[in-house]
């Protein structure tokens, strides 16, 4: 009997002890919640008052975490008490997704995304909206997997498909978002900063000009003098026009002409025995009103009189019977008519030749081929 | 009579509970359970007994710590305090100190200019910095640290040794004793903080088993909020400091029209952006368009944007290039702020503008003063039908990486 009272005494003493130990214990105990080790909130927008309808959000979230948070636990955003009803316009829920990677990363930093955030089932995300004082907009992402410490999660959130819509505070400057995450009572939280402009965004805008061309014509390709008299007087022709209009951006063009003549001198080139050249000689202009001179040359009409096209000084028809005078070939080039201004339509410049026959020159055809170059300036 | 056993055996246990958590007074020299024998002193030291106290005192050997002594007088708290490492003191516990320090052995940043010189604009969110000042003890000898956030009322955890983030007295061990140098080598000691936090930390020092001092007098700081600062100018190349309101736009047109067929064309102004962060990990400029390219509602045609060179033959597109980059890096502990590759291109090689994200500027620690500009090139190719609304919506944002 007394080693039954003892033996009662020891139970009792030791159900005693262990409620004591449990009470005191439990009295004692806190849940030590950690700093996030790592993270970024990667909003879409920064723009103050975003509304999530005709502008919408995404948030990116990167989590690395320094305690293990066992499966089945929750990340949960807490925004500003003072921005109720701000970042979730709509309660409910949102669309949620795991992201294993984001422009936001750091590449080999544990600011990096290592793994989607995992699921212990299917991830789900809803907002509330905050009331009041101590009752603070949250967003949060439910049925989370196990989150090992040192691993980099990557979710992203955005508007739900029916209900929730979320957006962002209609204030400007920096606002502090605590993010945690938290399976039961193992919790790590950090609490950071994002900022929030008036304007984000940049507009440009730009306008596209066609290419810029320039639209030359010659009328007619061929110019009959008639015949020229050994000594006799000067002839002259004005059988085609020369035009030229612009597109686009182009500021102005140019004519140039080139005589072949015998290849050495411009001018009209009898090239069968006995060969000879009325040649257009000298580099401004010839005068085939002096009596027994001998020459060839072209004249033009200015295409707009006083406005822009100008007709170069040794080319112009103003004195009749002095013509500009032609080099030969490409190189002995000279410019004809230009103009420093666009020409959004056609305006033509016609173009006259004049000759005259020296007392020596010999009977028989002549010719000379005066090639033209049009161009614009761009 | 079972009822009276049990009640005198709870009475019993609880008193065994609670008494492990009395303090042991004067007057326990000599009281009903406890008697010390034998006690001796120095010469000048005696026994002294009052009605309810009695005293043992000693001369020649006193207390290191500070709480017990003055001037002029030093109170001897027991004989084994003589064996005990002596208290350490604080000598510094700083996270937002600006111009100045009381740190004494950290890097010349922090000497000179405080804990903003080596954590950014506003200080330090997430870690601090202590320093010990060891009294007495030799360099070998070990300390401990203890933080707490209300004052050691009922947050207390200690600071890990080798992570030196706060754990649990669960996970608190032999391992996170360290020497001063050790302490003080790590140049913040203290990390895993939280923000806008105040937070007090008190040292123990230990030399040899059993020695463990006193904690020493607590020291406080609080963690900043952090700091983050982010904002757009529209400017001309030579805009380095131009600051300009919304809204903002750039536009091809007049001079910097875009001709279809012709070479590729710069705007004439930049996207300029402001970036001040004290984010530890850096930050990350992200960059992203409406439409991918810029686009007419009238033509339905959209010069689409890509990385590329605008300069190949027949090349189109639309993009921006990373012109002017400028940063406080007067201390090696802020980051550096440095334009990604696509968009670091000469002369009319351009990074796209997507309607999905991408990184145009990476910073990799806190960013104080940031600055940078960045061209807007675009060319049309042949296939453009001439309109004079192509435009497009850039959108800018700042990511930090806490």
């Amino acid at each position: 009997m007394k080693k039954f009272r003892a033996l009662k005494s020891v139970l009792l003493f030791a159900l005693i002890t262990s409620l004591v130990t449990f009470f005191v214990s439990t009295l004692s105990f806190q849940s030590k919640a950690a700093s996030l080790s790592d993270l970024y909130v990667y909003l879409s927008r920064l723009e103050a008052n975003v509304t999530g309808s005709a502008e919408t959000l995404e948030i990116v979230l990167a989590i690395n975490t320094t305690t293990t948070i066992p499966t089945g636990g929750t990340v949960t955003l807490y925004f500003p008490d003072a921005d109720d009803a701000m970042w979730c316009r709509t309660a409910g829920t949102l669309t949620v997704a795991g992201v294993a990677a984001s422009a936001a990363d750091l590449a080999a930093t544990d600011w990096d995304i290592d793994e989607v955030l995992p699921t212990s089932g299917t991830l789900a995300a809803a907002c509330t909206q905050g009331s009041g004082g101590s009752s603070v907009d949250t967003i949060t992402i439910s049925n989370v997997g196990s989150l090992t410490a040192g691993t980099t999660y990557g979710v992203k959130i955005s508007n739900g498909t029916t209900a929730g819509v979320i957006g962002t505070d209609d204030t400007t400057g920096a606002h502090e978002i605590t993010v945690e995450a938290k399976s039961g009572s193992t919790i790590d939280s950090s609490t950071i900063k994002v900022s929030l402009i008036a304007n984000d965004t940049v507009v440009v805008s730009a306008t596209v000009s066609a290419t810029p061309s320039v639209n030359c014509t010659i009328s007619a390709n061929t110019v009959n003098l008639g015949t020229l008299y050994p000594g006799g007087s000067y002839t002259t022709a004005s059988t085609h026009t020369i035009g030229t209009d612009t597109s686009g951006t182009t500021a102005g063009y140019y004519w140039a002409a080139y005589g072949t003549g015998n290849g050495t001198d411009a001018g009209l080139y009898k090239s069968t025995p006995t060969t000879y050249l009325i040649a257009s000689t000298g580099s401004t202009t010839v005068n085939l009103t002096t009596a027994g001179s001998e020459g060839f040359g072209i004249a033009l009409s200015d295409p707009d009189g006083a406005s822009e096209a100008t007709v170069a000084t040794n080319f112009s028809n103003a004195t009749p019977g002095v013509y500009g005078a032609l080099d030969p070939l490409p190189a002995g080039a000279r410019m004809i008519l230009y103009q420093n201004a666009a020409q959004p339509s056609n305006e033509t410049s016609t173009v006259t030749y004049g000759a005259r026959a020296g007392a020596t020159a010999v009977a028989g055809a002549y010719q000379e081929s005066v090639i033209y170059v049009c161009g614009g300036y761009y | 009579m079972k009822s009276a056993n049990i009640f005198k055996t709870v009475s019993l246990l609880l008193i065994i509970v609670l008494s492990s958590t009395v303090y042991v007074f004067a007057e326990d020299l000599d009281s009903t359970n406890y008697k010390i024998v034998g006690a001796k002193t120095a010469t000048g030291g005696g026994l002294g007994d009052s009605t309810n106290y009695s005293v043992i005192s000693s001369l020649g050997k006193v207390s290191a710590d500070p709480r017990n002594y003055s001037t002029n007088y030093r109170l001897y708290q027991d004989p084994s305090a003589a064996f005990l490492a002596a208290q350490p003191t604080l000598q510094c516990f700083e996270t937002t100190t600006d111009g100045s320090t009381a740190c004494t052995s950290g890097p010349q940043e922090l000497l000179d200019g405080g804990m903003v010189a080596i954590c950014g604009t506003g200080g330090c969110y997430d870690k601090a910095r202590f320093e010990i000042s060891a009294s007495s003890n030799p360099s070998d000898t070990l300390y401990g640290v203890q933080i707490s956030t209300d004052n050691f009322v009922g947050d207390i955890q200690y600071i890990d040794g080798s992570t030196f983030r706060p754990e649990s007295y669960a996970n608190h061990n032999i391992n996170d004793y360290r020497t001063e140098s050790i302490w003080e080598t790590e140049v913040f000691n203290i990390q895993g903080l939280s923000a806008n936090t105040q937070y007090y930390i008190r040292l123990t020092a230990l030399h040899g088993d059993f020695t463990e001092s006193d904690y020493s007098i607590a020291a406080n700081t609080t963690t900043s909020a952090g700091s983050i600062s982010f904002d757009i100018d529209i400017a001309i190349a030579s805009g380095i400091d131009t600051e300009s309101a919304p809204p903002y736009s750039v536009g091809f047109s007049s001079g910097t029209a875009l001709i279809a067929g012709a070479a590729a064309t710069t705007a004439t102004s930049l996207a300029w952006l402001d970036i001040d962060s004290s984010a530890t990990g850096g930050v990350s400029v992200i960059v992203f368009g409406k439409y991918g390219g810029l686009h007419s509602a009238t033509t339905t045609q959209t010069i689409t944007s890509s990385t590329e060179d605008l300069d190949v033959t027949g090349a189109e597109g639309f993009g921006l290039q990373s012109y002017y980059i400028d940063y406080d890096d007067s201390s090696p502990y802020y980051g550096e702020l440095t334009a990604t590759t696509d968009y670091s291109g000469s002369i009319n090689s351009v990074g796209g503008v997507a309607t999905t994200a991408n990184k145009i500027y990476s910073g990799d620690g806190p960013i104080k003063a940031g600055r940078t500009g960045a061209y807007l090139k675009a060319r049309a190719s042949t296939g453009i039908t001439p309109a004079s609304d192509y435009s497009e919506e850039i959108y800018f944002i700042l990511v930090p990486l806490y």
